[in-house]
């Protein structure tokens, strides 16, 4: 492998890493849509009805900010590619702003839910069938922990944001901000099937 | 400038910001498909999920060729994206055959 500059750089082998680590990430939410399409199977009605107690406004909401997101994060790849680092950095910060308000309106819907006593274990709940009891145990599983990855990938997106402010990321040199935005895609991803399962199963 | 990676360089101008924004009208086109599929009354409800299913699968296409770069990426990288997936579309399959005839 050539070495022209002092560490040699493997920028696919990066990325490869990447996509590997994406693809157990895949797999672990390819778990949660397992358990739920059998438990959806067996439970057609109450899934049915659950869904129907989800907002479709926050939902599509959420869906359309992130596919923005998804644009704004390939947009500032594009940017540092052409070595346009304020454009970038701008594009980086519409992301992370998508971010926070992706998860205000998390909060703002989970606790609308709670407030109507429908979460696990609560006490309306418990008295539900059996299928609406698994349909927001998986709810709030699946959710819960995409919005865990919103806040790692936001703080990902964060950091390079910083890189590019630093001149840490250039043209030459941005895998970081791909492997980042590989990230937030994968955020992207996982939501856009969430989506239709949980808020459309109607 | 010689470039550091065989396989494939970067150093071209990255995915233009129309064909961006395009695929991302695209995908926001198709989230109001999804919306307005949804309302749509199927003889069953597991015609109705496969729809749905279809257009997000589409959705993630699009996500993936383009915003993630796949397009771009080497063979096997793609290989062992569709063999993850195929993983998942086989469990569900084999749970489904478990569960359903039990």
């Amino acid at each position: 492998m050539e070495q022209q500059h002092h560490m040699p750089m493997d920028a696919l082998g990066d990325r490869f890493g990447m996509w590997l680590f994406l693809l157990s990430e895949i797999l672990l939410f390819g778990v949660l849509f397992i358990i739920y399409s059998v438990y959806l199977a067996k439970n057609p009605a109450d899934f049915e009805a659950g869904s129907h107690m989800l907002d479709v406004v926050f939902g599509t909401v959420n869906t359309l900010i992130l596919l923005v997101s998804s644009f704004f994060v390939a947009a500032s790849i594009t940017a540092v590619q052409r070595g346009r680092r304020r454009t970038a950095m701008a594009y980086l910060v519409g992301t992370i702003a998508i971010a926070l308000v992706f998860l205000v309106n998390k909060y703002f819907e989970w606790g609308h839910k709670f407030h109507l006593d429908i979460y696990p274990g609560s006490e309306w709940l418990t008295s539900q069938p059996h299928g609406m009891n698994l349909f927001f145990g998986l709810y709030y599983v699946t959710t819960g922990l995409h919005g865990l990855h919103v806040i790692i990938g936001g703080t990902l997106i964060s950091i390079a944001l910083y890189l590019v402010y630093r001149g840490k990321i250039t043209s030459e040199r941005f895998t970081f901000l791909e492997n980042a935005g590989l990230y937030w895609h994968l955020v992207d991803l996982i939501w856009i099937f969430v989506f239709p399962l949980y808020y459309l199963a109607r | 400038m010689a470039t550091t990676s065989h396989s494939h360089s970067h150093k071209h101008e990255g995915s233009s910001y129309t064909l961006l924004a395009i695929v991302l009208l695209a995908l926001l086109m198709l989230t109001g498909l999804t919306v307005w599929v949804s309302g749509i009354e199927f003889s069953s409800w597991l015609i109705g999920t496969w729809v749905a299913v279809a257009v997000a699968a589409v959705k993630s296409v699009l996500v993936l060729w383009y915003f993630m770069h796949l397009k771009h990426e080497p063979p096997l990288v793609r290989l062992i994206l569709l063999a993850t997936i195929g993983i998942i579309i086989v469990s569900i399959g084999l749970t489904y055959i478990d569960v359903l005839y039990r």
